[in-house]
């Protein structure tokens, strides 16, 4: 829902990809302990109202600033680089992907396919824990290009080019990782 | 929490002020009760004449007069099988062709389903009373909820501060449901509630009331998993406590699993594993009265094998069957298996590992069986707690919820999440997730569309729930159009979607067209659940033969207690009077008099207050009588006679004790279910 301030402004903390868990835990709690509609289920219709806007964008803001992938791409939205598949589909410039990375995600496709076909529970096992180590390489890419953009003096566009790709390659991991449980949770 | 309910933008559920009582109210599968808050803990009330506190939820429909609930219901299901509702929670929100399909599976065989209405085809009807009515599960619940409501209302009223009597005493109500229960269960049991009268303030997630209760009442803090395995369904449910805040962190579940499928099993084991295995499953089809009493017997021996190693059955030809804890735990693994996966998607979810939790609570009756403990013990790697009683525990949950609204507590906050997933249907069937399962509420997500086709005026729109990749295998929550968009080329038109989840659950779904910057007006209509006008007219059809005759029942129930205690007080007199004085015989007498007066009234409030005036005065008379027997006793008589004497002082306890007072406390061990006398 729109609303006036961003998601770090929302919890209290700077715009920085490094924040600490159990503060950021804390400080929704203290959020939602003062605006929770359950607290307020007496005051009158106007008050319940804003209310339940502040408690909204609590959960929201939460959501988005507790996993890294969602956070890093809410900062790169910040500095006006949308990665989100709405703005493409709007029109906006769709970033290129390495060639060779993609045909690498197409054969890891096909290995799946081919995995399933033969029932080979090991092997997808295996996949999956291949993706999760290319996923934590890709993570600490873009904790390095964060400390690396708060060390500079001003905006480093070599440096956000490689967080969004570091950024968009997660994504196509978490996809390939979600149909594979998706898969398996239907057939299970 | 999470009832999803379509409402039109910007529209949000009234909530009357509220100075009354209110309640939680577990409405399970097998069992119901009824909780309320005083002096800051829960306590669960008595449903019946004797204290008890768990109701079966059972409904009888006789061919006239008002239907009977309970025990009295359950003593009913083998001789009138089609008329004696049980699990009705099973069938809540489905459609006709759900129930045939699991007709076709061997469920519900000894209901008859009746056509259903012209004006709803989509609502289940059973054809009761000797065919001479047809209820919607929605009513069957219902039942249970008024008969609660009435009991609730009775014990409120005689505490102190009490209620005038045209007055409704509750002001509102929670009621649980399954964490995993969809938008469709979860909408019918808001109906049921509506149609017993009750103003019905949240549905609250089953396990997230046990943990409420849980980490209430044990003070605790940290990371919990609750396993809610009940009569027909299956939650688990993560949950972080932390200073009074109760986050859900992740749910997930089987709204089709539980306790009566291992009573199936069992049942399955007894007839499957003998020569003349067909015949009798031939025979128990014809009668369902027969399987009705099979799956009672198999129920008491799945009692049975929690204590002991092996039991002994009877099949309705005579044949008596022994069964092992090993077989029995061979039949129902299976079962219990089912659990796992769910198990594993809450903790993925919650992105957790077993090792991070602090505990593993464990609700429902179906967690006795000892198979289920080990199993759960060793999925999570730690052994389950289990002090609280598991029937009782989300009950007095959903009273603190209760109290937490009505009262806006300050030292316990409830944060829920929305169960299903919510989406759009998209071109070719596929759906959108717009917001995923398990978000934190209220929440809110938009996306962003477009057209599909050149010169499109209008969108389709169709919102569903659920994980599946398409509409079809969701579960269909609303259909509505947005027309007037100028014509464009494909893909030109920006079509603003935005799902609004407010803090009851409720779904408001808006959508804007951009290009244009006009906004469409909607008209959304849900594809199930009752209209008002529906539920209106069955609460004047329930004012005709439910109501009253409910307080008529209460005021029998009295009027045979207290021809009991009367009775028993007549005796006592007789044998023991002289131990009173000529003021505490007066005293006696006064309070005598005055129940047999009140008995002979209409009110069955006037006659509970007498029995208790009777119980005050007479309570020295019984210490003495029983100081006297067991004096007798230990002054140099044979151990026989000291024997039969305790028997005696044990005999007036239990005359005195027979003396019910609905102000007192009951001992809350004493979870004894006994019939309504005078019902029958």
């Amino acid at each position: 829902m729109p609303t006036a301030r961003n998601h770090f402004e929302v919890l209290g903390f700077p715009p920085t990809y490094f924040i600490d868990r159990a503060e950021l835990e804390a400080r929704y709690r203290e959020g939602q302990r003062h605006s929770h509609p359950d607290r307020f289920s007496r005051a009158p219709a106007s008050e319940r109202a804003q209310v339940l806007q502040r408690a909204t964008d609590l959960n929201d803001a939460y959501r988005v600033l507790k996993s890294d992938v969602r956070r890093a791409e809410y900062l790169l939205s910040l500095r006006g680089i949308d990665l989100s598949e709405e703005a493409e589909q709007a029109g906006g410039k769709k970033r290129a992907l390495d060639p060779l990375f993609l045909s690498d995600v197409l054969e890891l496709r096909e290995e799946l396919q081919e995995a399933r076909l033969h029932n080979d529970g090991a092997r997808i096992a295996s996949m999956g824990a291949d993706i999760r180590a290319r996923m934590a390489q890709e993570t600490q890419r873009v904790a390095a290009g964060f400390s690396r953009l708060s060390a500079a003096a001003k905006d480093d566009a070599a440096a956000l080019d490689a967080l969004a790709d570091a950024l968009l390659k997660l994504r196509y991991y978490q996809r390939f990782l979600d149909d594979m449980t998706a898969h398996e949770e239907a057939t299970a | 929490m999470s009832l999803l309910q379509i409402a039109e933008p910007g529209e949000s559920p009234v909530k009357a002020a509220c100075k009354g009582r209110v309640v939680g109210i577990d409405l399970g599968t097998t069992h119901s009760l009824v909780a309320v808050v005083e002096d800051a803990s829960p306590r669960c009330l008595a449903v019946d004449a004797q204290g008890g506190r768990l109701l079966p939820s059972i409904v009888s429909y006789p061919p006239s007069g008002p239907p009977l609930v309970g025990e009295p219901a359950r003593a009913r299901a083998a001789s009138h099988p089609h008329d004696t509702i049980a699990s009705v929670k099973r069938m809540m929100g489905r459609s006709p062709d759900e129930i045939a399909a699991q007709q076709s599976h061997g469920r519900f065989l000894q209901y008859r389903l009746a056509p259903s209405d012209p004006k709803s085809p989509g609502v289940v009807r059973l054809s009761v009373a000797e065919a001479r009515r047809a209820v919607t599960p929605v009513e069957v619940s219902a039942e249970i909820l008024r008969w609660l409501r009435l009991c609730a209302e009775e014990q409120l009223s005689t505490a102190p501060g009490g209620v005038d009597e045209d007055d409704s005493i509750l002001d509102g109500v929670v009621i649980t449901v399954p964490a995993y229960f969809d938008d469709a269960q979860r909408q019918a049991t808001k109906d049921a509630g509506r149609l017993a009268g009750l103003n019905v303030l949240r549905l609250l997630n089953e396990p997230t009331a046990a943990a409420l209760a849980y980490g209430l009442d044990q003070k605790k803090e940290g990371k919990f998993a609750v396993y809610d395995l009940g009569g027909g369904t299956f939650d688990i449910s993560i949950l972080d406590l932390h200073d009074g805040i109760f986050t859900v962190m992740s749910t997930a579940g089987d709204t089709a699993l539980g306790g009566d499928d291992m009573d199936q099993a069992l049942a399955d084991l007894l007839i499957d594993g003998r020569s003349d295995g067909a015949a009798l499953r031939l025979a128990l089809q014809q009668d369902p009265g027969q399987s009705r009493v099979l799956l009672a017997m198999a129920r008491q021996i799945k009692h049975e094998l929690t204590e002991s190693e092996q039991a002994t059955a009877t099949l309705p030809n005579g044949a008596r069957v022994a069964v092992t804890r090993a077989q029995f735990e061979a039949a129902i693994a299976p079962i219990v298996q089912r659990t796992a996966a769910s198990c594993r998607r809450a903790l993925k979810d919650a992105e957790l590992s077993p090792t991070d939790l602090d505990g593993v609570v464990l609700v429902g009756g179906a967690t006795r069986v000892p198979a289920v403990r080990a199993f759960v013990a060793q999925i999570f790697g730690q052994p389950p707690l289990c002090d609280l009683d598991p029937d009782q525990v989300v009950a007095l949950g959903a009273a603190v919820q209760a109290d937490i609204l009505q009262n806006a507590r300050t030292d316990a906050l409830l944060i829920d999440v929305t169960p299903l997933s919510l989406g759009l249907e998209l071109m070719g069937g596929i759906v959108e997730k717009i917001i995923p399962r398990n978000s934190r509420i209220p929440t809110g997500a938009r996306q962003v569309f477009t057209t599909y086709a050149d010169g499109q005026t209008g969108f389709d729109l169709h919102v569903v729930q659920g994980e599946r990749e398409t509409a079809q295998e969701c579960r269909s929550l609303a259909r509505f159009k947005l027309t007037g968009i100028p014509r464009m080329a494909a893909g030109m038109a920006r079509l603003e979607v935005s799902f609004v989840i407010d803090e009851n659950g409720l779904l408001a779904v808006a959508a804007r067209e951009l290009t244009s910057g006009r906004e469409a007006h909607i008209t959304v209509k849900p594809s199930y659940g009752l209209s008002d006008e529906q539920v209106e007219k069955m609460l004047l059809d329930s004012f005709e033969h439910g109501e009253s005759d409910l307080r008529q029942r209460l005021l029998i129930t009295q009027r045979v207690e207290a021809e009991r205690i009367l009775t028993a007080l007549q005796g006592a007199l007789a044998r023991d009077g002289h131990l009173l004085n000529e003021a505490e015989r007066q005293a006696i007498e006064t309070a005598q008099a005055a129940l047999v007066t009140a008995r002979q009234g209409s009110d069955h409030r006037r006659i509970a207050d007498a029995i208790a005036a009777l119980d005050v005065a007479s309570k020295s008379f019984a210490q003495r009588r029983m100081d006297q027997s067991l004096n007798q006793a230990v002054s140099g008589r044979a151990v026989s006679e000291i024997e039969a004497a305790v028997e005696h002082a044990h005999d007036i306890e239990g005359a005195h004790a027979a003396l019910p007072s609905h102000a007192q406390p009951i001992d809350p061990s004493d979870a004894r279910i006994r019939d309504l006398g005078g019902q029958r």
